[in-house]
């Protein structure tokens, strides 16, 4: 049995890795879906790779083109792509094409809408509700295929195409539909622990599980406990074929498992594994959880994706990376600050380290005690100091880092409290 | 003297995809493809409802048939729900005791007059083995009696048993498209087609249930989209004599085109028409005059394949000397001999010389696919019968399922062909291929 310190995107993300720089211009074209699938579990886990900015880029593009040319007849794989590229990138602030998508939405996808369903199927409908809802647009217009999809989970049909529960929970999530998002852990609950669920696709249920395992109550021990020994075996089996006896292959061929992957799988199981991972640094650091989702309400996303950087590079063993991304949100949060209580600019320069005292002026006059100012300047300094290994000669050790992320998170926790719930923010 | 004739071939085998959202669901074996992603519609069923129509000393058999298909074997690890996503529920089973004809007949009967189409998708009949060139069996007669009544059916015999292990999946992919979930279709689509259509005429009616006494024909097509995935069946709405054979032809296409227009939201351009005898230039000029009443732009490709001549090819630079699957001569132009069931890397298990498809195609107003394209597409096309998943299959879907259900017309009355075609026969059993 390994260790839960062999649940690693690694593996995964040479999968994607190897993905996007062979087959990316080519495989685009038809599986356009698959690619903003990566690129959205990406870019909401801050993962920057060489390649992050060309699939951006390349999604940019095709959504510019898609556009120009038409759907063509690949209507129902080329819409929700493109719907779901554009959330994606929006919200990300990476949309650098400009195409008229309220056009789309208003006048062209209502003619998509068959049996109740865009183009008949519960995942593009899915998929398409949750980047409308994600870019919020009114779907009142659309209630009859929220209402198919909810039929769906009654039914037990769109758990039957587990990688639904994954899309059907993040939409339920976003409608703040909560009943319907509680029915669906309860059968994706039901459905991992039943024999009738393939290996690989209990990635999906694993994701829905482990990402509203609050919902699981008294079960969530024991399910939390299954999941961390699937995605080990999940983890051995990628790039293993199946033994199978010889029987087999004389009739059917060989499985050729090369590169065989669904994209939607693979992107699933990244978030995944980041979650996981994540939660690894929640038991260590309380605060972090908290932390990120009071940054994410608060549109702060440059600061929580440092935040999340730094949880990666400390995972990756790079501690004087991790260190950089804990300084680098610990600074850019001090400005949000600074902004939001002088509704001016930070006065930073380009290139130059900004002086912290300066940015903690305005909090200062906003009642920040002389005390409380000395621990925000000696964690500026404790983080500056092990950020930066040239200085030092070698690399901080996890116990430093950990130290780093407590004291950014209880500090950036602390001025939250005290400063913009006295704003009424 | 030696002569030389020039070839070329398909260079890779066309993948199939086995998910109707997921682009990268792909595998060029529809086994691997099911086994490692399941079928194509995964969120039509869950459950298919299927009555078994047995004699008594057999029921268990079928029993165990149904479990192991619901719960898997080494050939099918994790059974229907891995490999189809859905579990067979039995509704009722019906036993008899002899394997006569009348009692098969009698109990089809009942059976029909006791179960509503929405209520059974698929009905499992344990029948006597027969040959095909015989109608009057309890084959074709309890596929017929339960088609015209709307019940797609799904036929095994002692041979099923013979050979069990190897008849799962095939078993359960041919009751899964029958009950509508389609299985596995093309990753890619036919270049420049629009629509495929296999056409069939001239079909004789059975007379020896029918009541007409000058010998009676139908006609019929089934469609299918630029992935090669069935779309539908259309027969001509009643049997007709000889002499209005072409008159059928108008028929067929109207209702084959507009329909696939509701389906789609647009008419087709690129038109493929498959037919098992050579194209003549009435049929033809027939076709031609009814796509010009009814679209405006559109290019039709005139396919004839058949195996009826006396050509073989070797190659012995193949470990076993036959001809590669999808390798092909030219004996004209536009005449093609496309081997399918050489040798070939995937599944080796081959008997006998390859049975080379004569193809011969005729374009209009102009060539708009090339004789190259042409041998991929039926390439291709030999891998859609959804009875079986075995890789290599000789001929393409669209005259197998001609073929499949020219067996049938030959086995029905004109009464029970024109039950099939009424709408409300028609609109449960169109969308699944009930005869294969």
């Amino acid at each position: 049995m390994m260790g839960l310190d062999s649940i690693s995107e690694r593996k995964i993300l040479q999968i994607i890795d190897r993905d996007i720089t062979t087959n990316l211009p080519e495989e685009g074209e038809r599986d356009p879906l698959g690619y903003s699938i990566y690129a959205y579990f990406m870019i909401k886990n801050s993962i920057e790779r060489p390649y992050t900015s060309w699939l951006v880029d390349w999604i940019n593009s095709w959504i510019e083109k898609t556009f120009t040319e038409g759907f063509g007849r690949f209507l129902d794989r080329n819409v929700t792509a493109l719907l779901f590229g554009y959330y994606t990138l929006a919200t990300a602030n990476r949309l650098k094409t400009k195409v008229d998508i309220e056009e789309l939405i208003e006048n062209h996808l209502p003619n998509y809408v068959y049996k109740n369903l865009f183009f008949g199927s519960l995942t593009h409908s899915i998929i398409i509700l949750l980047s409308l809802a994600g870019m919020n647009v009114e779907i009142k217009k659309f209630e009859n295929v929220l209402g198919s999809i909810i039929e769906g989970l009654r039914k037990g049909t769109l758990v039957n195409d587990p990688k639904n529960a994954v899309f059907a929970a993040l939409l339920f999530e976003k409608l703040d539909l909560s009943k319907e998002l509680r029915m669906l852990v309860e059968s994706v609950s039901d459905k991992f622990e039943s024999d009738d669920v393939f290996f690989d696709e209990k990635i999906y249920l694993s994701w829905v599980l482990w990402k509203y395992k609050s919902e699981l109550r008294a079960k969530m021990p024991e399910i939390t406990g299954h999941i961390k020994r699937y995605i080990e075996n999940f983890l051995m089996s990628i790039g293993r074929e199946e033994g199978d006896h010889e029987a087999i292959s004389e009739l059917y061929g060989g499985e050729n498992n090369e590169n065989r992957y669904s994209r939607i799988l693979i992107g699933t199981a990244l978030d995944l594994l980041v979650m996981i991972k994540k939660d690894r640094i929640i038991e260590i650091i309380p605060q972090f959880g908290e932390v990120t989702r009071a940054l994410q309400d608060l549109g702060w996303d440059q600061v929580r994706s440092e935040l999340e950087k730094a949880v990666r590079s400390f995972e990756e063993s790079k501690y004087s990376d991790a260190c950089n991304n804990l300084r680098l949100s610990f600074i850019m949060f001090l400005i949000k600050l600074y902004e939001l209580f002088t509704g001016k600019e930070a006065p930073t320069e380009k290139g130059k380290t900004p002086n912290i005292k300066d940015i903690l002026k305005p909090l200062k006059s906003e009642g920040l005690e002389p005390e409380e100012k000395g621990i925000i300047t000696s964690t500026w300094s404790y983080l500056s100091e092990k950020a930066h290994i040239e200085k030092r000669g070698t690399e901080p050790l996890p116990d430093d880092v950990i130290l780093g992320f407590r004291l950014t998170t209880s500090i950036m926790d602390f001025l939250m409290k005290k400063f913009l719930a006295q704003k009424g923010s | 003297m030696v002569s030389y004739i020039s070839g070329s071939e398909v260079k890779t085998e066309p993948n199939l995809l086995f998910d109707k959202s997921d682009s990268s669901a792909v595998h060029s074996q529809a086994y691997w493809g099911l086994r490692k992603f399941g079928p194509y519609d995964k969120d039509v069923l869950k459950k298919i409802n299927l009555a078994i129509i047995t004699p008594s000393s057999k029921l268990e058999d079928v029993r165990r048939l149904i479990q192991d298909l619901n719960n898997g074997t080494p050939i099918m690890p994790g059974g229907m729900p891995r490999f189809f996503r859905c579990h067979i529920d039995v509704v009722d089973e019906l036993t008899i005791e002899s394997t006569t004809l009348p009692e098969y007949q009698h109990v089809a009967q009942d059976f029909v007059n006791g179960f509503d189409p929405k209520e059974i998708d698929v009905v499992l009949a344990y029948i006597p083995k027969s040959s095909r060139y015989f109608t009057n069996t309890p084959y074709y007669r309890l596929k017929a009696i339960l088609a015209t009544h709307g019940f797609p059916s799904q036929m095994i015999t002692e041979n099923t048993f013979t050979n069990l292990k190897w008849s799962y999946l095939n078993l359960a992919s041919a009751i899964f498209s029958k009950a509508g979930g389609v299985p596995w279709v093309l990753e890619s689509e036919m270049k420049n087609t629009d629509i495929l259509i296999g056409i069939s005429a001239s079909n004789l009616v059975s007379k020896k249930v029918g009541q007409s006494s000058s010998p009676r024909y139908v006609g019929y097509v089934n469609v299918f989209d630029s992935y090669g995935k069935w779309m539908f069946f259309e027969g001509t709405a009643k049997p007709y004599s000889k002499e209005n054979r072409l008159e059928q032809f108008s028929e067929l296409l109207n209702r084959a085109l507009s329909k696939f227009k509701s389906e789609k939201g647009y008419y087709p351009q690129g038109i493929v028409i498959h037919y098992y005898k050579k194209w003549g230039k009435t049929e033809r000029n027939y076709v031609l005059k009814i796509l010009d009443d009814l679209l405006d732009e559109y290019n039709v490709c005139f396919v004839s394949i058949d195996d009826s001549h006396p050509f073989r090819l070797f190659d012995m630079s193949t470990p076993d000397g036959s001809f590669p699957r999808g390798s092909y001569v030219f004996l004209s132009e536009n005449e093609i001999l496309l081997s399918t069931t050489g040798y070939a890397e995937i599944g080796s298990k081959r008997m006998g010389t390859p049975k080379l498809l004569r193809i011969r195609a005729i374009q209009h107003p102009e060539a708009f696919i090339t004789l190259d394209e042409i041998a991929e597409q039926v390439l291709a096309l030999t891998k859609l019968n959804w009875a079986t998943a075995t890789p290599i299959v000789r001929e393409p879907v669209t005259l197998l399922f001609s073929r499949e259900i020219a067996y049938l017309t030959a086995a029905v009355s004109e009464q029970e062909w024109e039950s099939l075609n009424k709408s409300e026969v028609n609109v449960v059993l169109n969308k699944k291929p009930w005869f294969i």
